[in-house]
């Protein structure tokens, strides 16, 4: 049952999950399910989960039709003010633009007057093109690039089909955002690899003029660990941290790095959302490109369909998408995580950790993650530095 | 959690951030501006998908 706080009730909670339900504000749409790169670290063309591979390479009009009503009506019965809309794939632009404007204005059409749309389309830039890019700024799609740092060793895992390296394409894709279109230019994503020299990697990154970076940390798990892991030390931790002190201490601000500036918001106490850090109920969806709705893609990384909640737009409501136990679990908090980690003093920044990051064969998600030590020795490096700066006594 | 890192984390929640913002701190300025200012701002705290960079 939906009430006007934009709560959904439900009758029978799992255990460890919540009554009630925040509604989804973020639709993460399948606009293309192939990719024209191979990359070797890729958890959705390379990892354990080959649902994609039943799926149609492209939307059909009917399912994104049906989808921007789903999402009008959700907009609707929960009186959203703004959601998001995540075009993503595959690689989105490997029809070129016009699936993709087709879907934004399908969704802002179907939401109602009171609620914006902001549109972003994530893509790896190696099909950008002026043209292109002319197309997504006339009807306000920004663009979110992937790239693992501005040089091409940084990039070596991102390669095409035949072993051709992107990071040229790519490059080009940020200079002509940067240059040519600014207002449409949303940032850079960044898979860390510790083994590179994160000076480099965030200098070299800065060349590209991303509005926003974020850094994310490889999809693993307890059992398929990430590259170096487990170990005594950090070696995750230890680079961002570099990388933080870099950003920390520039005499002007060069660019926003969504992960650490999650984690300072955390520290004060401030709202901040996202699946890296912090407890706040998650509120993305996919709709994939037969309609169907999923759990976000990372979670693909720990096992063959651990995305599906076996629903699709055509059958289904998002309400119960919400209902969904994946999904409660995702919005429960706190209580969702494994007792060590709700004793953990760490735990209201961390939050646990990318949920995909806490898998164990066998025994589920509620473990701690598997990069904790790593997010230990970031949040703390961060906390030491906020508590540098911070006046004594200074309190409101 | 890790057992050898258990100690609690500084406790930043009673701060001033109006007197932080005006500390000579470049980035945490630009960061606490627009965390307690913008419309955008606020609006961008709630995408929490990872794999995207939403303006």
């Amino acid at each position: 049952m939906t009430h006007s706080s934009g709560t959904v009730h439900t009758p029978d909670p799992a255990p460890g999950t919540t009554r009630t339900s925040v509604p989804f504000n973020q639709f993460i749409v399948k606009t293309h399910a192939r990719c024209n790169l191979a990359c070797r670290y890729c958890y959705l063309y390379e990892g354990p989960d080959t649902t994609w591979r039943d799926r149609p390479p492209a939307v059909l009009p009917a399912v994104r039709d049906q989808t921007a009503r789903r999402i009008g009506e959700h907009a609707a019965a929960h009186a959203l003010p703004r959601i998001s809309l995540v075009l993503h794939g595959g690689e989105p632009l490997l029809d070129g633009p016009g699936p993709l404007t087709a879907y934004a204005d399908a969704v802002r059409r179907a939401v109602p007057s009171g609620c914006a749309v902001d549109v972003t389309v994530q893509t790896n830039g190696t099909l950008l093109t002026e043209a292109t890019a002319a197309r997504l700024a006339e009807h306000r799609i920004s663009v979110g690039l992937s790239i693992d740092g501005g040089l091409p060793h940084h990039n070596h895992r991102r390669v095409d089909h035949a072993g051709r390296p992107a990071h040229a394409r790519t490059v080009a894709a940020a200079r002509l955002l940067a240059r040519r279109h600014p207002g449409i230019y949303a940032g850079i994503l960044t898979v860390v690899d510790p083994a590179s020299d994160p000076a480099e990697v965030y200098t070299s990154l800065l060349e590209l003029e991303p509005p926003v970076l974020d850094l994310l940390l490889p999809h693993g798990n307890w059992s398929a660990p990430p590259p170096l892991l487990p170990s005594d030390s950090a070696p995750y931790g230890d680079w961002l941290c570099a990388v933080f002190d870099q950003w920390w201490h520039a005499p002007s601000p060069r660019t926003r790095i969504r992960l650490f500036e999650q984690c300072v918001a955390l520290l004060l106490g401030l709202p901040a959302a996202g699946e890296s850090l912090g407890t706040a109920p998650f509120t993305a969806l996919v709709v994939e490109t037969d309609g169907g709705l999923e759990q976000v893609d990372s979670l693909k990384s720990a096992y063959h369909g651990a995305a599906a909640t076996g629903l699709d737009v055509f059958r289904h409501t998002l309400d119960d998408a919400l209902r969904h136990p994946g999904v409660r679990a995702r919005q429960a908090g706190a209580s969702a995580l494994a007792p060590a980690c709700r004793a953990c003093p760490v735990v209201g920044v961390c939050g646990g950790g990318h949920y995909a990051h806490r898998y164990r064969a066998g025994a589920g998600f509620a473990h701690p993650s598997v990069y904790c030590a790593d997010l230990q020795r970031l949040i703390r490096h961060i906390a030491a530095a906020l508590a540098a700066v911070a006046p004594k006594g200074g309190t409101r | 959690m890790t057992e050898s890192t258990p100690q609690e984390l500084p406790d930043f929640s009673r701060l001033d951030l109006e007197t932080l913002r005006t500390l000579d701190h470049p980035v945490l300025s630009d960061l606490l501006e627009r965390l307690t200012d913008r419309q955008d701002s606020a609006a961008e705290t709630l995408w929490g998908f990872n794999n995207a960079v939403p303006r």
